[in-house]
């Protein structure tokens, strides 16, 4: 099987066309768990050069029944019969579409964000490590920087019962509230460079 | 041998392959047609409630889901009956001291239900009520859980998922198991993303299969237009799930269209469209599979009497919800477009109107989520589920196992006959 990829899409199973396209696989099946509290979707890997980030959502799979899935759960779709043009999706008004793509581009930018400044900050994430050993008698509930679970875990928890930018926004906001951090330095540190890298991504 | 209100067997369950294997090589065209329904749709348990439709055994209608007299002037509407049905439990929860358990998977049917009972009853009578859930039933569905389930109702693990022991422990069980029977079947669902490659593969033109794509819930396009597509994709189900699959098998797909056809033209209920010719499947002779399935192929124990008759209430079995399915064909009710999303769109409406969530209303699909229980609980009770053959119309089980059952079943296959063509 061809692993070598350049482009990665979102797929719809409900209104069978592509939803976002990224060249970053692990993004996208992070993105496409996180997104599937709301939509069925699964990960395709592209192989038609037309389509791009503006125009995926006129493009579905030759044989959609490749993308059928039984389970809520995203999957990476090995697919046979390749990508087509297909126009507007039916059954959805424009309206609709445009705002579930519109956030759906937004959650693929916090996680590139939030993965970038765990990335650059959590230099030492013992949360991560402990899990490899499987009959650990320890536990840790923070990690050392002071987020109970860990700074991912909590962006992922936002993004995945959330429902738009706005309650988002907010709860991200509430996140990074220095008064009930044990650690504030550290949760200011985290939300700069996490704002940074929202600004630029 | 009594009636048989139902009857499961399955070419992928090991009790009835090992009944079937000494007869495989001198199968006959029908017996062959019966044994590939089982493949290509994982069981065969199929009871007419309409029409003629010949099968192995002596079966017969469970008085409690005969099918109701086709009325096309019926007029209440899907949000009528199902507030109305809400009403329906707050009598018997109030007529009982019996706790009500709602079987919630997270899918569109029992969130339906679910969201009636917090429409219509008080809280003080919501705390009467417990939700019988896993965690597959968050996942499917987590805002929904995180909203209006966690710490606000009484939560109970579905993970023994056995309705004996709900009656014994003097539980009613609330199902919502016949909601595809008043939509439609994925059977149907699952061909329509399928469409143009199956078209293709059968040389039609573009212009054809959008044609009759677009229009595959109309009721001036008869299903017998769809007839060479329909018995591509039975062949092509069939195809990819039998392994030894040969040239006799070829007929399968040929043999189900037209034993479904002959069953619609004996019947009174005016089936027209392509979604109407699957929905007719599923309303009509898998009705009582749908019906029956939690306290038979689910559970255990050989007397299910208390089950059926104390303990278990099928929410979309009423009367009313029949006769609204009946009524309301090709109206955009049960499915308004031609996308998955767009299939069981009355009841998708009745829970956005509760819950406002566009992200459901718009994306979610139906999923065929019961396996991912039930999978689980057939392997800790895999010996019995695994050998349940029939429920008779005095409520018993009869297992394969039993000498005298094997003989039955091996003769009865042997002697079936092709008779609608």
């Amino acid at each position: 099987m061809n692993t070598d990829f350049k482009k990665f899409g979102l797929y719809s199973n409900s209104l069978e066309r592509f939803l976002n396209v990224s060249c970053d696989l692990w993004i996208t099946m992070h993105c496409a768990r996180l997104l599937s509290s709301k939509m069925s979707i699964c990960v395709c890997p592209i192989d038609d050069d037309n389509i791009n980030e503006k125009n995926c959502y006129k493009y579905g799979l030759k044989e959609p029944s490749d993308a059928k899935q039984n389970v809520q759960m995203s999957q990476l779709v090995s697919k046979t019969y390749g990508e087509e043009y297909k126009g507007d999706p039916l059954d959805i008004s424009i309206n609709t579409l445009s705002k579930h793509r519109s956030y759906i581009r937004f959650v693929f930018k916090i996680v590139k964000a939030s993965w970038l400044t765990d990335a650059q900050l959590n230099d030492s994430n013992h949360i991560d490590f402990l899990d490899l050993e499987a009959d650990s008698c320890f536990s840790l509930e923070q990690d050392s920087i002071g987020f109970v679970g860990g700074f991912r875990k909590n962006i992922d928890h936002i993004l995945y019962f959330s429902l738009d930018e706005e309650e988002v926004r907010s709860k991200i906001n509430s996140f990074f509230d220095y008064q009930k951090s044990t650690r504030p330095t550290m949760l200011k540190k985290y939300e700069t460079i996490f704002r940074e890298y929202m600004k630029n991504g | 041998m009594d009636n048989f209100y139902f009857v499961q067997t399955s070419m992928y369950n090991r009790s009835f392959r090992s009944v079937i294997n000494p007869i495989l090589n001198d199968l006959t065209d029908a017996s062959r047609f019966y044994l590939n329904i089982s493949r290509a749709f994982t069981f065969e348990s199929y009871i007419p409630r309409a029409g003629e439709w010949s099968t192995p055994w002596p079966v017969k209608v469970d008085p409690n889901y005969t099918m109701p007299e086709y009325n096309p002037n019926f007029s209440k509407t899907f949000t009528d009956i199902t507030d109305q049905t809400a009403n329906i439990i707050l009598d018997s929860i109030n007529k009982t001291d019996k706790q009500h358990l709602v079987f919630y998977s997270g899918g569109i049917d029992s969130t339906t239900v679910l969201v009636s009972l917090l429409k219509n009853l008080t809280i003080s009578e919501l705390n009467k009520i417990s939700v019988c859930m896993s965690a597959d039933s968050i996942i499917e569905n987590p805002n929904f859980y995180l909203k209006y389930i966690k710490n606000k109702l009484n939560v109970i693990d579905s993970n023994d998922h056995d309705l004996k022991n709900h009656s014994e422990k003097n539980c009613i069980s609330i199902v919502a198991d016949l909601g595809d029977g008043l939509f439609g079947t994925e059977l149907g669902t699952r061909m329509y993303p399928q469409f143009f490659s199956l078209g293709k593969k059968l040389g039609y033109k573009t212009n054809t299969l959008t044609d009759l794509y677009k229009n595959l819930s109309n009721s001036d396009y008869h299903y017998s237009k769809y007839k060479n597509l329909i018995i591509e994709y039975f062949n092509s189900i069939l195809q990819s799930k039998h392994t030894e699959y040969d040239i006799k098998d070829h007929l399968f797909g040929e043999l189900y269209y037209t034993k479904l056809d002959n069953n619609i033209k004996t019947s009174t209920v005016p089936i027209n469209s392509l979604h109407d010719f699957f929905w007719w499947i599923i309303f009509n002779v898998k009705f009582m599979h749908c019906a029956l399935r939690p306290g038979t192929i689910h559970s255990t124990g050989v007397d299910r009497t208390d089950i059926f008759t104390n303990s278990m209430i099928n929410w979309y079995g009423t009367r009313d919800y029949q006769l609204w399915s009946m009524a309301n064909n090709n109206n955009g009710e049960k499915i308004k477009g031609t996308t998955q999303h767009s299939y069981k769109w009355a009841a998708k409406k009745y829970i956005y109107e509760f819950d406002k969530n566009d992200w459901y209303f718009s994306h979610k699909i139906k999923f065929a989520s019961m396996p991912l229980v039930t999978g689980r609980n057939w392997s800790k009770k895999f010996t019995e589920l695994d050998s349940f053959f029939a429920l008779t119309d005095k409520y018993q089980t009869l297992f394969f196992g039993d000498e005298s059952v094997d003989n039955y079943v091996r003769e009865q296959i042997l002697n079936y006959k092709i008779d609608w063509r």
